[in-house]
């Protein structure tokens, strides 16, 4: 469904005297006071018409009520109502509307009321996944739950920094290491020393060199030299050299029995450590994980986790910041990429009563849209580490709204499309199209998908939308709501007594002082002007605004507390005289 | 006799790092021979004896060698001994140099080809005679008989620093086991010494079969140290023959680097070493 802009002949057919804004409340004296002011020239296209500060029922703004809402777009905000409340794909809101018309505000306005009324959404964590595929998985928690999560997940690896060298550390680990070494490591040793002694006794030597061990025949502790051997008889030589050749064969087996024996000893150090370390990692995940049992994928992480953490204690010894057994340093592992792996990365994080974000970007590159990944630099000594992975506002507007301008959609049609498929899947997928990584080479890391479910809103003038939809027409499907704002509204006593009411909104919004109704009058034709003069008055409520403030600032200038048409004078012959924008109004 | 080793400048002796025996070089023996030249200044002279034994035997027809990392025998290699003992000597010397280099110690070295004690004991007695000998080589199973003929032969040495197979640390506290208590301020200068050069803090370990010897030689020990609160005491109880208990304080205090006195409590000059060695993490610098 499209909201169409109303056309011109249904507006000139419109009753004058209807309310633009009919859910305003309006003071009682607010229609009359209109009408008195603009009784002589009511008529449209009356541009001459001035209005007239005395019959305008107000000396200042203070004592106007404020308008809530922006007057003449009552299409506009109706379109805006539905496409908030309106479930389904592609009731993703257009804005259409000149800028400095107030759409933004009226349209932060209308979702701010929708976003506090709506349920949290829920919060993302991007964790590593410990298969064989690698990559990240995202892990889904409910709302204001996933910092508390990296908060205690940060804390035990903490604890394990600490724990895990003190049990390593520990007497009876030692013991039962050295016992494990003294069974395997020096089985050899043992074996080819018990050999040596056997074979002493019968002339026969065992030599350790620098080629090898040799085994040689040897006479008081010395080898013998080639010319003493051949001088004894040759049976003799014959016994030696078979004596020699079966020591040989000894020394082979047992050098043989070496490569079984390490693997031996590898095995059951390899078990003693992961009791050790298992243990103390049980003690702590255990404990965590209990605390988000109900959030699923957690406990299946965090056993994960575990079987890792006991893998490679080793590097929590290396990390060890202990001084002397006695002062323990607080040991935090945060900053180390020792640690990377096991650091969780929170992509959205809300709290449960604040309803649902709206988040503007006004600048939207992948990066910013679609996250980023960073890496440790390439020169820290190790492999590149990812550090971090940023969310992108598609990640924080989840769940709610995201604000776009057209323009900035236009200038980057890549994250156009990918931000259109991204919407066409209800996915938010991270696949770059440049290498946003650096050092990892280009590779890009695997990130698991994460659900998306968010109301996009789009801003721009009618040009940029059709740019916008000339860039990639798909777009367009997904933006099946328009809401269009006006640049002017028709004269009538009753609007003019809207926009007074609308000037002092702006006054009160800014802060400024209030203004008398001289100035009230000289704004309102100032905005018939801008109209063109046909009986029309101009919402640029940017312009309006900016007139305001000036005027407030040479009201404070001369040290008066109320604004008066003259300040607002000053401001329109300035301009004029700066920007040359017109200022053919004098006081009436 | 104290632990001592003459400085560079005096040209009365130096650490001698002592290689050749077998294929494996120490690293933490290398390590220790560094660290004790620089807390002496030093100097380190690198001694790479060529077997002469070897060089008998490759005479013989039936002349093999075999190696943990090679399958099955193979001959001697008569033609390419000589060169290939060159080259595992070179190898040891670059390296030991550049270590030497590193850590601004005067280096020199040496290849000689001769009885390997002989040529230890010759090394030694050419400066002598405070010279500090680094056994190159882990320190493994049927060692002692080793250890006792180079206390024997080699006079010019006043102690030997050896590594045990499981060996890798050099840096924690110096722990200095002691005995006797005509010992404890030689030992304790040895230690204080050292603990210039590396910062490390300094453990007393104070051994003995009775535990009333024990409390005397604390007794003795706490009146020599006075107020020296940088010397830490602990006591340990050793069986005869049995220094296991003294191989565990020391992985306990995880030191750095290791006195004994040799032939005593802790290293009976008869008797096996292995319950010490074995399971000695550091270096140790056995004293006469």
């Amino acid at each position: 469904m499209f909201f169409r802009r109303a056309n011109k002949k249904d507006k000139q057919n419109k009753e004058i005297s209807e309310p633009e804004v009919a859910s305003e409340p309006t003071p009682a004296n607010e229609a009359a006071a209109g009408e008195a002011a603009e009784a002589p020239s009511a008529e449209p296209g009356a541009s001459e018409t001035r209005v007239d500060p005395s019959k305008l029922g107000f000396e200042t703004t203070a004592e106007l009520e404020p308008s809530a809402s922006p007057i003449g777009q009552r299409r506009a905000l109706e379109a805006l109502d539905f496409g908030i409340g309106m479930k389904g794909e592609g009731y993703n809101i257009r804005v259409v509307g000149p800028a400095g018309s107030g759409r933004r505000r009226a349209a932060h306005s209308r979702l701010e009321a929708a976003a506090q009324e709506a349920v949290s959404p829920s919060d993302w964590v991007y964790v590593r996944s410990f298969d064989a595929a690698g990559g990240f998985r995202a892990l889904k928690f409910p709302s204001g739950e996933a910092k508390r999560f990296c908060e205690i997940f940060s804390d035990a690896i903490d604890q394990l920094a600490d724990a895990l060298p003190a049990a390593f550390g520990a007497d009876d680990y030692e013991i039962r290491r050295s016992a494990i070494e003294e069974e395997y490591r020096f089985a050899r040793e043992d074996a080819l020393e018990a050999l040596r002694r056997r074979v002493e006794e019968q002339n026969i030597a065992i030599l350790r060199t620098p080629a090898g061990i040799a085994v040689a025949p040897i006479l008081e502790g010395k080898v013998v030299s080639i010319d003493v051997f051949n001088s004894v008889p040759a049976a003799l030589r014959k016994e030696v050299e078979a004596k020699i050749a079966t020591v040989e064969a000894e020394v082979e087996a047992i050098l043989q029995e070496a490569p079984a024996a390490e693997k031996a000893r590898r095995e059951r150090l390899l078990e003693l450590n992961e009791k050790v370390a298992g243990r103390q990692v049980r003690a702590v995940i255990d404990e965590f994980k209990e605390q988000f049992a109900k959030v699923e994928g957690v406990s299946s992480y965090l056993s994960a986790v575990a079987r890792d953490l006991v893998r490679n204690a080793g590097l929590f010894l290396k990390a060890s910041g202990r001084v002397q057994e006695s002062v323990m340093v607080p040991i935090s592992t945060a900053g180390d990429l020792r640690f990377t792996r096991y650091r969780a990365h929170v992509m959205a994080a809300h709290s449960s009563t604040d309803g649902v974000p709206i988040v503007h970007e006004s600048n939207p590159t992948y990066a910013n849209l679609f996250g980023r990944i960073e890496c440790s630099p390439a020169d820290s000594g190790q492999a590149p580490q990812i550090v971090r992975i940023k969310p992108g506002a598609l990640h924080r507007a989840n769940g709610g709204f995201l604000l776009l301008d057209a323009r900035a959609l236009i200038a980057a049609p890549d994250v156009a499309r990918a931000f259109r498929h991204a919407l066409e899947e209800g996915e938010i997928r991270f696949d770059p199209p440049a290498d946003p990584i650096g050092p990892l080479g280009g590779e890009i890391p695997d990130l698991e998908p994460i659900p998306l479910k968010v109301k996009v809103v789009v801003f721009g003038d009618e040009q940029a939308h059709r740019e916008l939809a000339t860039i990639d027409p798909g777009l367009q499907r997904l933006f099946k709501v328009e809401a269009m704002f006006e640049n002017a509204i028709e004269r009538s006593s009753e609007t003019v007594a809207q926009y007074a009411r609308l000037i002092a909104g702006l006054v009160k919004q800014h802060g400024l002082k209030p203004l008398d109704a001289g100035g009230v009058a000289m704004l309102i034709d100032q905005a018939a002007e801008q109209a063109g003069g046909n009986g029309h008055l101009s919402l640029s409520v940017a312009y309006l605004a900016d007139i305001c403030r000036e005027a407030d600032h040479w009201a404070g200038t001369a040290g008066r507390a109320v604004t008066s048409v003259a300040d607002v004078e000053r401001v329109l012959q300035e301009r004029k005289d700066r920007l040359g924008e017109p200022a053919d109004r004098s006081a009436a | 006799m104290i632990a001592h080793v003459a400085e560079a400048a005096e040209d009365r002796g130096r650490v001698v790092l002592w290689l050749g025996a077998s294929a494996q070089a120490s690293a933490t023996a290398i390590d220790a021979a560094m660290f004790l030249a620089s807390a002496y200044q030093s100097e380190v002279e690198s001694l790479f004896v060529e077997d002469r034994q070897l060089f008998d035997l490759k005479s013989f027809p039936f002349a093999r060698v075999i190696s943990s990392y090679e399958e099955g025998w193979r001959d001697l290699p008569t033609a390419d001994l000589d060169r290939e003992i060159h080259f595992i000597g070179a190898a040891l010397q670059r390296r030991i140099a550049n270590m030497a280099d590193r850590r601004s110690i005067a280096w020199r070295g040496r290849v000689v080809r001769d009885d390997p004690l002989a040529a230890l004991a010759m090394a030694c007695s050419e400066r002598g005679p405070w010279n500090m000998v680094a056994i190159g080589e882990p320190f493994g199973v049927g060692k002692e008989a080793q250890l006792r003929e180079l206390f024997a032969t080699v006079t010019g040495t006043t102690g030997v620093v050896i590594a045990g197979p499981m060996a890798h640390r050099i840096e924690g506290p110096i722990v200095a086991a002691v005995e006797e208590v005509e010992r404890l301020g030689p030992m304790l200068k040895s230690t204080e010494r050292l603990k210039e050069a590396s910062g490390a803090r300094v453990i007393l370990l104070l051994v003995g079969e009775h535990v009333g010897d024990l409390a005397w030689l604390e007794g003795e020990a706490r009146l020599m140290l006075g107020d020296n609160a940088d010397v830490t005491l602990d006591s340990v109880l050793v069986k005869k023959g049995d220094s296991s208990a003294v191989a565990g304080a020391l992985r306990r205090h995880k030191a750095g680097f290791a006195l004994a006195k040799y032939g005593g409590l802790v290293l009976p000059a008869e008797g096996s070493l292995r319950p010490l060695s074995a399971g000695l993490e550091c270096p140790l610098l056995i004293v006469r």
